[in-house]
């Protein structure tokens, strides 16, 4: 266990603009947990906790970690000193000099009106795209398109998948930050410049029973001021004798079948999709799906 | 007169912002629009010459369709075709990662095609929309 800096946490945290949700969902505790790490009632954390607090403050572990309490009480006392000698000073300072306090208040709101910081980015579009369908115990991609808008700032965010029960996760591209298999959990941490695509395989048994597969997700930016936000776009795919890329469930993959699994799921080179299959389909005269021995047949 | 002042800078400023959104906006606009245009460079003769021209945001993918006269058969093309149907008298690209600019498909023919004997078709979808996008090609 090693304990940490309530204050100095809290000042990183407010200084960088960042939300108690953004580091409860980087660390993977409650928002209460940071509240009570910033109010010392919690002193004393785990050690791998206190990486990844560092990690999502972007400073040195060093830095959060509380150097020793004689230390604190004489920064404190320090602290306190100074705050009532400036007190002090301050009572004859408002006496002299009251007429050029509101000139001095316009010139600080003009410059900081004028200074101000760009506006956090609120137009942050999260689309998930999924296949109609895909036979029991074969592969499908998701893919989530993020896009945060004209932004020239880099924007860190988490983005969250969820995965039902009996759905099997195979590969992420980019690969996983974090990955329970147990709850079904992905989360990608990154830092994207207006936009990224982010995507997975997952697959199920042969023997898989259910007729849909649902999956839910959402998307925390770093920024001060952000929501969390759902993942839009389409949520479910049914448990069919089709492939993923068959869209109208003729056994063939017409042209603009082809073209779309180039435009939507090309990019994810990391999830190891057969593309070249699908282009045999195409090529080919059609294709039936053979459940017990598990494989796509083309017909030529 | 200071808030005057004041005020005439906030207009200042606040113009010349509007007018960089302006500036800002136009190219994407343009950018939007995107053109896939095709034409036969050589459209007669043993070897057949067809040329695409991609500007603005590019399609990931295109299909090129070429229909052949009964009778004739392709020797070979460049970039490879992906299917030949002798029956139909129908050729297949898939030009795959198209990036803005000039491409071009060459074929060889058994026999010499004449004048206006043959056509294509391209087939992409629309980047942004989706939309799929036909267009035929006449020699």
């Amino acid at each position: 266990m090693l304990q940490i800096d309530g204050d100095k946490i809290r000042n990183l945290r407010e200084s960088q603009g960042v939300t108690q949700l953004f580091l409860a969902t980087s660390v993977g505790v409650t928002t209460d947990t940071i509240s009570r790490w910033e109010n010392k009632r919690y002193p004393t954390i785990k050690k791998e906790n206190a990486f990844k607090l560092a990690e999502a403050l972007e400073v040195d572990i060093a830095e959060i970690l509380l150097k020793n309490h004689e230390d604190e009480d004489k920064i404190s006392a320090e602290v306190k000193e100074d705050k009532e000698e400036k007190e002090n000073k301050r009572i004859p300072v408002k006496g002299k000099i009251p007429l050029f306090i509101p000139l001095l208040l316009l010139l600080a709101g003009g410059a900081a009106w004028l200074l101000r910081p760009a506006p956090p980015v609120a137009n942050v579009r999260c689309r998930r795209v999924l296949p109609a369908q895909t036979p029991a115990g074969q592969p499908f991609p998701v893919v989530i398109r993020v896009d945060i808008g004209d932004t020239t700032d880099s924007v860190s965010l988490i983005l969250k998948e969820n995965v039902p029960e009996k759905v099997q996760i195979m590969r992420g591209s980019p690969p996983f930050s974090i990955l329970d298999r147990d709850k079904g959990v992905i989360k990608w941490i990154k830092k994207i410049d207006r936009s990224m695509i982010f995507g997975y395989l997952a697959g199920t048994d042969p023997g898989y029973q259910f007729k849909k597969i649902s999956l839910s997700g959402s998307i925390t930016l770093r920024r001060k001021g952000q929501q969390t936000k759902n993942v839009h776009g389409d949520r479910q795919l049914e448990i069919a004798p089709f492939h993923w890329a068959d869209s109208n469930r003729d056994n063939k993959i017409s042209d603009e079948e082809i073209l779309v699994v180039y435009d939507e799921y090309s990019d994810l080179k990391d999830l190891g999709l057969d593309i070249d299959q699908i282009e045999e389909m195409w090529l080919g005269a059609g294709y039936s799906f053979d459940q017990e021995q598990q494989k796509f047949i083309i017909k030529e | 007169m200071r808030n005057l002042t004041f005020s005439g800078l906030r207009l200042v400023i606040c113009l010349c912002v509007g007018l960089l959104g302006c500036f800002a906006v136009m190219p994407s606009m343009a950018r939007a629009e995107g053109i896939v245009s095709c034409k036969y460079l050589k459209a007669e003769g043993r070897n057949i010459e067809l040329q695409l021209e991609v500007t603005g945001p590019a399609p990931v993918t295109i299909i090129v369709l070429q229909y052949l006269p009964a009778g004739v058969k392709i020797l070979n093309s460049k970039p490879a075709m992906k299917k030949y149907n002798h029956k139909k008298g129908v050729a297949k690209w898939l030009l795959k990662n198209v990036r803005p600019g000039k491409m071009r498909v060459r074929m060889k023919f058994d026999k010499a095609l004449k004048p206006g004997k043959i056509k294509g078709e391209l087939r992409y979808r629309v980047p942004g929309s989706g939309t799929m996008e036909s267009m035929l090609i006449n020699s």
